[in-house]
């Protein structure tokens, strides 16, 4: 059997035993997260009305029997 | 030094009901599936004459109790519901219809890659098929892949406000597993992994409040923890179906029907690898019972309700509450363990975990990183674009609503997923070429056997145990059985010849046309097999092989599907009739071989 890398994984800690876990916002993390928001804004902004048109009625459209 | 696994191989299955509605006038518009399957026509796929599904097959070897489950069912009594509306695909799927929506099996696969790979083409075929409706009939149909819709008016003018439908998942689980303990070890992690899988949904005017999102589809309409249900109002987190469609003393195929159906291939492949690995685990003893919930159904609703992600869900024991993402990030740290521990190498599980792993990281850190790589996250955000530029107005407009539904239409020309300015955004898996080879190309399991052996023979009967060919003298010959749902496509592929007496002496010496379910006693009813862990397997059951039907026959006028009082195939057929169709007699569409 080959040799592997060693990847000790130990169980994680319960958060009783380290205290309630936060999730603290990182900056670069929440700087990618909004970058990505704005390229969608900025796309969805080029995509015409027609995305929503005749709404209502697409909706009233959509009926089915229950399935599983 | 590793442990050794036990765990068999984790096959994988996949049904999708689609929604289907069509855009030409229709008599009965929330049943437009039912036209979209009975008029299917095999040759569109150059393939020969279908053969009949055998429904007896679900109450082969089960628990009593499942039987008579079974036994209710009114496929049983459908002849033409077998014949008419089954059909096996050139990728080795199943496609029918049931309870008016057309439904698609994927073939039985063997890894996340190929069961993500083949759901894929079967949203091809069913385009290709939609698009030869247009074609040769001209009508026109829209499918969506998704898990809900509005309720219809029946026929006592009562109306339904909502309706779900299935997309479930199925996977081969050892039969030595304690059932027990596999319901307790699944259903925590069916609860709470919607934040991963979770396609999204609009609830639209009928929800009253301000959000009016929630992360699943299916989420409102469970309402236990276990049952043997798979529709109504009140579905159960586990499902208790138990037909394995394999040799049922060593084989259990779980039957998931929590999910929702995914547009985003990371999401759908993960679904499948982390369902895997947590199957693995229970095989082989790896997982406690430290994710027992107090209340798993309140928590399924809790977490696809709560958009923040925060809402912390209790535990059964009187550990601190946790949330969502931080339960599944313990799983999932527990899966890595596991297949280190058991030096598992499969790259696909390894990669899915570690995949799994990161995505949660970015949920918990930052959603929209999320986007292109789960539903709930990207139609969430498309929405709210729409929804900031003033497009949209609230969650409550119609226009919310429609963008959440045809986020789901697989016509890649009207679709929100597949808009020319969304989808190369989304995160891609597979590439539309290999998708479409799919189609035409079984995983190398025993669905291939099954499509090479209906291409070089016809095809009289079948399901995924079995299948009936017609022997040289054109009589029914036995069935041949294909009981092991991990049998090697290479292994099979030995048995094919081009001359059907030889093939069928090969298939026979090679042990394939017994089954492991006892042919003893024919008349017998069916009655259960009863098997506890520890146990050695106690065959009391009995299997009656149907009579195999090579000529189907005219469409009678008395065929009534059971819930639908006033229906009638051949009403329907004359409706489509009048509906511009061309050339389609029901004496032609009947036509034997």
């Amino acid at each position: 059997m080959a040799e592997q890398k060693k990847k000790v994984k130990k169980p994680k800690e319960t958060p009783e035993q380290k205290g309630q876990e936060e999730v603290k916002p990182n900056p670069e993390v929440a700087e990618k997260g909004k970058k990505i928001k704005e390229d969608l804004d900025k796309l969805l902004d080029e995509i015409d009305d027609i995305l929503e048109e005749n709404a209502e009625e697409f909706v009233k459209s959509y009926v089915q029997r229950g399935g599983e | 030094m590793p442990r050794e696994s036990r765990a068999i191989p984790k096959m994988i299955g996949l049904e999708n009901e689609y929604g289907c509605i069509a855009s030409s006038e229709h008599r009965i518009p929330e049943a437009a599936g039912v036209g979209f399957v009975l008029l299917f026509q095999p040759e569109w796929l150059d393939l020969g004459r279908n053969g009949a599904w055998d429904p007896t097959e679900r109450l082969a070897g089960t628990e009593k109790e499942i039987t008579e489950d079974a036994l209710l069912h009114t496929y049983l009594k459908n002849k033409n519901w077998q014949s008419e509306m089954n059909f096996l695909l050139p990728n080795g799927a199943r496609f029918y219809c049931d309870m008016t929506h057309p439904e698609i099996c994927i073939p039985i696969c063997r890894n996340a890659q190929e069961a993500l790979l083949q759901d894929r083409a079967c949203e091809w075929l069913m385009n290709f098929i939609r698009k030869k409706h247009e074609e040769v009939y001209g009508h026109k149909y829209v499918l969506f892949k998704n898990n809900t819709a509005l309720g219809y008016e029946d026929e006592y003018g009562r109306k339904r406000v909502g309706v779900s439908f299935a997309t479930h998942e199925n996977y081969l689980v050892s039969r030595m597993v304690d059932i027990k303990n596999l319901v307790e070890k699944t259903i925590p992690f069916l609860a709470t992994r919607n934040v991963l899988i979770g396609a999204g949904v609009v609830k639209g005017q009928a929800s009253g409040d301000d959000t009016g999102y929630e992360i699943s589809q299916r989420a409102g309409f469970f309402g236990q923890p276990i049952g043997l249900d798979t529709t109504g109002w009140s579905r159960p987190i586990y499902n208790l179906r138990d037909r394995p469609y394999a040799d049922p003393q060593r084989f259990r195929r779980v039957h998931v029907i929590t999910g929702d159906a995914n547009m985003c291939e990371t999401a759908e492949f993960i679904k499948f690898a982390t369902m895997q690995v947590l199957f693995m685990m229970i095989e082989d003893e790896f997982l406690d019972n430290r994710f027992t919930l107090k209340d798993p159904v309140e928590a399924m609703h809790q977490i696809s309700q709560d958009l923040t992600f925060q809402k912390k869900i209790a535990f059964k024991d009187k550990r601190a509450s946790r949330t969502a993402i931080d339960i599944l990030k313990e799983y999932v740290g527990l899966m890595g363990e596991y297949l280190e521990t058991f030096d598992i190498r499969d790259e696909l599980l390894r990669w899915g975990i570690k995949e799994t792993e990161r995505i949660l990281d970015l949920l918990s850190a930052s959603p929209e990183l999320c986007f292109g790589v789960l539903d709930h996250v990207t139609k969430k955000m498309i929405i709210e674009g729409r929804m900031e530029s003033g497009k949209i107005s609230s969650w409550q407009d119609p226009k919310a609503k429609k963008l959440d539904v045809n986020y789901h239409n697989i016509n890649q020309a009207e679709g929100l997923f597949y808009h020319p300015r969304i989808y190369p955004e989304m995160k891609r898996l597979l590439s539309g070429e290999e998708i479409a080879k799919a189609a035409f190309e079984p995983p190398p399991t025993r669905s291939r056997f099954q499509v090479e052996v209906y291409k070089k023979f016809g095809l009289l009967m079948w399901d995924w145990r079995k299948i009936l060919i017609a022997d040289e003298k054109g009589h029914s010959a036995p069935p041949i059985f294909l009981e092991d749902p991990a049998a090697d496509w290479e292994k099979l592929e030995g048995l094919l010849s081009d001359d059907r007496k030889e093939f069928l002496q090969r298939v026979k010496d090679a042990g394939l046309m017994e089954s492991s379910l006892d042919h003893e006693n024919p008349d017998e009813k069916f009655y259960g097999l009863s098997y506890k862990k520890g146990d050695g397997p106690k065959p009391r059951h009995r299997h009656v092989v149907p009579e195999p039907k090579p000529s189907i026959g005219p469409i009678r006028e008395d065929d009534d599907v059971f819930w639908w009082p006033d229906f009638s195939y051949k009403k329907m057929l004359d409706d489509l009739k009048k509906q511009d169709l061309t050339n389609n007699d029901p004496g032609e569409y009947n036509d034997c071989d």
